[in-house]
C-alpha cells in the first residue's frame, strides 16, 4: 500500500513538472507570436558580459520601453567563448534575434547575406537627439569615428551603429606601484616597463611574495606583445607602401610577403619577435595557458602589478580590486632605443580607431522598423550619455562628458600608423596563419622561448597557411560578387523599366560601385594567388 | 538465436506498433536527419546557410591530405589506450561495494559514487581547469608540497627533456606541448565514472550466489573469485564500457576545448578530431569539409565497433 501510495506520488509530481515544463515553452511559443499583435517583441543579443553593460543595456530598454509602450525589448547576452558558434546557428538556422553584435565571428559574406544595409539610417538625423546640438546632423555624423566600424568597404554600405568606443590600457595596482617604487608614476615608455618589471621581479623575491610585473594570458598577453610587434614594423610598411598610399593594406601585405618584399627574417620583423619575447618573460611561467578571467583574478586579486587589457574591463577590475587602479597607454619604445629604436616612427595614433559595440539589424528579423528604431534611441546623445555613465564605457557619440574614470580611455590622437602583426592581422582575415602563430608562441614566449626558434618553427608553414587564407578571402569574395548578380539583374531591370526613376539610377549606381570594390578585391587576390601559384 | 514469427502472428496486434511511433519520430528527426544531412552536406562547399555549390567528392580527397585530423588520430589512439586502463578503477570500486556485507553501507557507498553526477561536467571541467594552473593550481601545490617535484627535475635532468620541470618554475601544465598529452590522461584522477561503477555493479549483482558458494568450495580465495568469477561474467558490460568510451573518445572535444582552445593550445598537441571538426566549421567557416571529416569519422567509429563486438568475446 506504502509503495502504491509512494509511486502515485510519484507519478503525480513527474506528470506536474512535465505540464508546467510544456505550459512554459507553449506561452514562451506564443509570446513570439504576438508580434503580430498588440505587443511587440523585439531581441537584442550581444557578448558583453563585463559588469555595469547588462543593467546600463537594461536601463536603456526600459527608457525605450516606457516611451512606446507597446514594445517589449529583450536583451540576450551571449558568453564570448560560444558567440560565433551561437550566431552561426541562429544565423543559419532563422531564429536569429532582431539586433545583434557585430564583430565576432563576422565575414563579408555573412553580413552581406543575413544583415540589412542601414545607409538610410546613416544618413537621415536621428530624431531621438532632438532638442540637442546633434538634431540635424545625419546619425554617422554624431558618432566620432563617422560610424566607420558599421560600414563594409567591400559591400560599400553601413551594415551597423556603434554604441561605444573601445581602447587598449596597461591597468596599474597603483598602491603596490607606490610601495615598489615608492612613487605612483607609471612607466611612460618600453625601456621605463622593462626597468619597473624588473624592480617587481626583485621586489618579490626580496618580501618572498607570488608577485609577477604583468598578468598574461592567452587573451591579454597579445594585446601588448601585438602592439609592441607592430611597433617595430611601422618603418617597414612605409616602405612597402607605394608612394601616397598610407596604413594597412591586408592583402597588399600578403602580396608582398609572397613577392618576398619582407619574410620572417627581415631585421624589423625579428626585432617584432624579440620584443614579443622579452615582455614575455615578465608574465607569469606558463601564462599561455590561462585565458582571460585567470589573468583579471591575478591583478585584482594583487598578484601582479600591471595587466594589458581594453577599456571594457575597466568597470569590472574597479568594481573587484580593493586598490586604487591607474591606467596610461601601453609603453612603446622610445626612438632613442639603442635597440628598439631603429624601426620605429613613434607612438601609435588612434584617431583612426572605430566604435565598438556596433549593432546591426537581421534581414530575418519579423519587425525591422522597430529595431531600426531602437537602434537609433540606443544611439541618441541622451542614451549614450547614460552609457557612458552607468557603464563606464567610452562613448561613441560626440559631444558627451566623460568622467575622470573613463577619460584615460579615451583614444590618442596624435602618433603615427601601426606596422603589421605577426599573423598579419589580428582577428578572423588570416586564421590559418593565427593559428601557425598562436600553437609555436610558446616557442617564443615560453620559459625556454627563443626568436629563432619560434621563427624555424613557423617558417615552413606560412607560405602555405598565407596562401589558403588567401583562397579563402579569395572564396568569400566570389561568393559575394554571384550573389550580387541577382541583386544587380533586379536593380537594372527596374532602372532600365523606369528611365525617369532618379532613386532607381540611384541605387543601381551605388550597386556598381560596390560591386566594383568587392571585384577589385577579388581580383587582387586572384592576381596574389596566380604569382604564388607560377613560383 | 531469436525464434522468427509468422507474418499473420506478427501482424495481429498491428495497432501496437503504434506506440513505438512517437519514439521513431523523435530519432529519426534528432539523430537521423542531422547525420544524413551531414552525408549531403559533405559533397557541397558549403559556408553554412543557404547557399552552397556542388564539389562532388573535393572534400573527401581534401580530407584525406590533412595531416592535422590523421594526426589528430594518434593523440585518440593514446587517450582510448589510457581510458581502457581508466576502466579498472570503476570495476575495482564497483567489487568493493558489491563485497561489502551490509546493505546499508552499499547503499550510501552508491549514493556517494552517484553523486557527483549531479555536478555539472562543465563544472568538473573548469574545475580541473584550475588544478591545472602553472601559479596557484593544486597540481603543481601538491607537487611542490609533497617533493615529487624535485624528482621530476632530477627525472627532467637524467632525461635531457628540455627544462619541462625546473626548480623555481612552475609546471605549465597546459602550456608546454610536451606536457598536454600526460595532462589530458591525469584529467579525472581517480577515474571512477559512476556510470561505469552502476554498470559493473548491475552486473556483478547479477551473479548468483550458488556460484560464489560453488568458487568457495573449490577453495577460490578473494583474487580467484575476481579473476574466475566474477570478471568473466561483467565482461558484457565491459564491453558496453569499452564501446562507449571508444565513441565518446573518438567524437568528444569539450575537454579539449575549455582546457586548450580550439586549435588544441600549445603545438597544437591537444587536437583531436572533433576539436578540428569544430574547428573547420565555426572558425573557418568550412562545414561541407567539416561535414565530410564527420563522414571519416563515423566510419571509424563504426569499423572500431565492428571489431570490439568482434574480437571483445563474452564465454558464458
Amino acid at each position: 500500500m506504502r509503495d502504491k501510495i509512494l509511486n502515485a506520488i510519484g507519478m503525480a509530481l513527474l506528470g506536474v513538472c512535465f505540464a508546467v515544463s510544456l505550459v512554459r515553452i507553449a506561452a514562451r511559443q506564443f509570446s513570439r507570436d504576438e508580434q503580430g499583435g498588440d505587443h511587440v517583441t523585439i531581441r537584442f543579443a550581444h557578448w558583453q558580459l563585463e559588469n555595469g553593460v547588462r543593467s546600463t543595456l537594461d536601463q536603456i530598454a526600459a527608457e525605450y520601453m516606457k516611451l512606446h509602450p507597446g514594445v517589449k525589448v529583450v536583451q540576450l547576452p551571449i558568453p564570448e567563448s560560444i558567440y560565433t558558434n551561437w550566431l552561426v546557428t541562429q544565423l543559419v538556422g532563422e531564429t536569429a534575434p532582431d539586433l545583434i553584435q557585430i564583430g565576432i565571428g563576422m565575414t563579408d559574406e555573412r553580413i552581406a547575406r543575413f544583415f540589412l544595409p542601414l545607409d538610410d539610417l546613416a544618413s537621415n538625423p536621428n530624431p531621438y537627439n532632438r532638442g540637442t546640438s546633434l538634431e540635424d546632423l545625419p546619425l554617422r555624423a554624431t558618432l566620432f569615428d563617422g560610424m566607420e566600424s558599421g560600414y563594409v568597404s567591400t559591400l560599400l554600405e553601413y551594415y551597423g551603429v556603434p554604441i561605444s568606443g573601445a581602447s587598449v590600457r596597461m591597468y596599474y595596482n597603483l598602491e603596490l606601484l607606490e610601495q615598489i617604487t615608492g612613487a605612483g608614476t607609471p612607466p611612460e615608455t618600453y625601456e621605463e616597463l622593462v626597468s619597473l618589471a624588473k624592480e617587481t621581479q626583485a621586489y618579490a623575491q626580496r618580501k618572498g611574495v607570488p608577485l609577477v610585473p604583468i598578468a598574461g594570458s592567452r587573451y591579454n598577453a597579445p594585446m601588448i606583445m601585438q602592439r609592441l610587434f607592430s611597433s617595430q614594423t611601422q618603418k617597414l610598411v612605409e616602405r612597402l607602401n607605394p608612394p601616397g598610399i598610407f596604413g594597412e593594406d591586408l592583402i597588399r601585405r600578403a602580396d608582398d610577403y609572397l613577392d618576398g618584399r619582407w619574410s620572417l627574417d627581415s631585421e624589423e620583423v625579428r626585432s617584432g619577435f624579440d620584443l614579443m619575447h622579452e615582455v614575455g618573460q615578465y608574465m607569469q611561467p606558463g601564462f599561455i595557458q590561462l585565458q582571460r578571467d585567470d589573468a583579471t583574478l591575478s591583478f585584482v586579486q594583487g598578484r601582479a602589478l600591471m595587466i594589458s587589457t581594453g577599456s571594457w574591463d575597466a568597470t569590472s577590475i574597479r568594481q573587484q580590486a580593493s586598490f586604487r587602479i591607474g591606467v596610461s597607454t601601453i609603453p612603446f619604445p622610445s626612438t632613442e632605443s639603442r635597440v628598439y629604436g631603429r624601426y620605429l616612427l613613434g607612438e601609435l595614433s588612434e584617431a583612426g580607431t572605430n566604435g565598438g559595440v556596433v549593432f546591426g539589424i537581421t534581414r530575418g528579423s519579423p519587425q525591422a522598423d522597430v529595431a531600426k528604431d531602437f537602434l537609433r534611441f540606443l544611439a541618441s546623445q541622451r542614451m549614450n550619455q547614460l552609457w557612458t555613465d552607468e557603464s563606464g564605457w567610452i562613448p561613441a557619440v560626440v559631444g558627451i562628458k566623460v568622467t575622470p574614470d573613463v577619460a584615460p580611455f579615451l583614444p590618442v590622437t596624435v602618433g603615427y600608423l601601426p606596422g603589421i602583426y605577426p599573423s598579419i592581422a589580428a582577428g578572423g582575415t588570416f586564421p590559418s596563419l593565427n593559428r601557425l602563430v598562436g600553437i609555436n608562441l610558446h616557442r617564443l614566449v615560453g620559459a625556454t622561448g627563443d626568436t629563432g626558434a619560434f621563427i624555424n618553427a613557423i617558417k615552413p608553414g606560412y607560405r602555405d597557411a598565407l596562401i589558403h587564407d588567401l583562397r579563402r578571402n579569395h572564396r568569400t569574395a566570389l561568393d559575394i560578387s554571384q550573389r550580387s548578380d541577382t541583386q544587380f539583374g533586379g536593380l537594372a531591370w527596374t532602372a532600365l523599366a523606369q528611365p525617369n526613376d532618379v532613386k532607381a539610377a540611384a541605387r543601381m549606381n551605388a550597386f556598381m560601385q560596390s560591386a566594383s570594390m568587392n571585384d577589385r578585391k577579388l581580383y587582387r587576390i586572384r592576381h596574389s594567388l596566380e604569382k604564388a601559384e607560377v613560383q | 538465436m531469436s525464434n522468427s514469427i509468422s507474418k499473420r502472428k506478427a501482424l495481429h496486434e498491428w495497432k501496437l506498433y503504434l506506440f513505438i511511433v512517437p519514439a521513431l519520430l523523435l530519432l529519426l528527426t534528432f539523430s537521423y536527419l542531422p547525420a544524413i544531412s551531414a552525408i549531403y552536406h559533405s559533397f557541397f562547399r558549403w559556408t553554412g546557410g543557404d547557399s552552397k555549390e556542388f564539389i562532388g567528392l573535393k572534400n573527401f580527397q581534401a580530407a584525406l591530405s590533412d595531416s592535422i585530423f590523421w594526426d589528430s588520430f594518434i593523440l585518440i589512439a593514446i587517450l582510448v589506450a589510457s581510458n581502457v586502463v581508466k576502466l579498472v578503477p570503476s570495476i575495482v570500486m564497483a567489487v568493493l561495494i558489491h563485497r561489502l556485507k551490509s546493505d546499508r553501507w552499499q547503499y550510501w557507498y552508491r549514493v556517494g559514487v552517484v553523486l557527483p553526477m549531479i555536478v555539472p561536467g562543465l563544472v568538473t571541467l573548469f574545475i580541473w581547469k584550475f588544478f591545472f594552473d602553472p601559479t596557484h593550481g593544486a597540481l603543481n601545490q601538491f607537487l611542490d608540497i609533497s617533493g615529487l617535484k624535485t624528482l621530476l627535475v632530477h627525472f627532467d635532468q637524467a632525461l635531457h627533456l628540455g627544462g619541462i620541470f625546473s626548480e623555481g618554475v612552475p609546471i605549465s601544465w597546459l602550456g608546454e606541448p610536451a606536457l598536454i598529452i600526460p595532462s589530458l590522461i591525469i584529467w579525472g584522477f581517480p577515474w571512477i565514472g559512476a556510470v561505469g561503477v552502476l554498470i559493473y555493479l548491475a552486473g556483478l549483482q547479477s551473479i548468483g550466489a550458488e556460484i560464489y558458494e560453488a568458487a568457495e568450495l573449490d577453495g577460490a580465495n578473494s583474487w580467484q573469485r575476481f579473476r574466475f568469477v566474477e570478471f568473466p561474467l561483467i565482461m558484457t558490460q565491459v564491453r558496453l564500457s569499452l564501446v562507449m568510451l571508444i565513441i565518446a573518445t573518438l567524437q568528444g572535444y569539450g575537454l579539449q576545448f575549455l582546457l586548450l582552445g580550439p586549435d588544441g593550445g600549445p603545438g597544437g598537441r591537444g587536437m583531436v578530431p572533433g576539436l578540428w571538426m569544430f574547428n573547420r566549421a565555426f572558425l573557418a567557416g568550412e562545414f561541407g569539409y567539416a561535414c565530410a571529416l564527420g563522414i571519416f569519422l563515423f566510419a571509424f567509429i563504426l569499423g572500431l565497433t565492428v571489431l570490439n563486438n568482434r574480437y571483445v568475446r563474452v564465454e558464458k
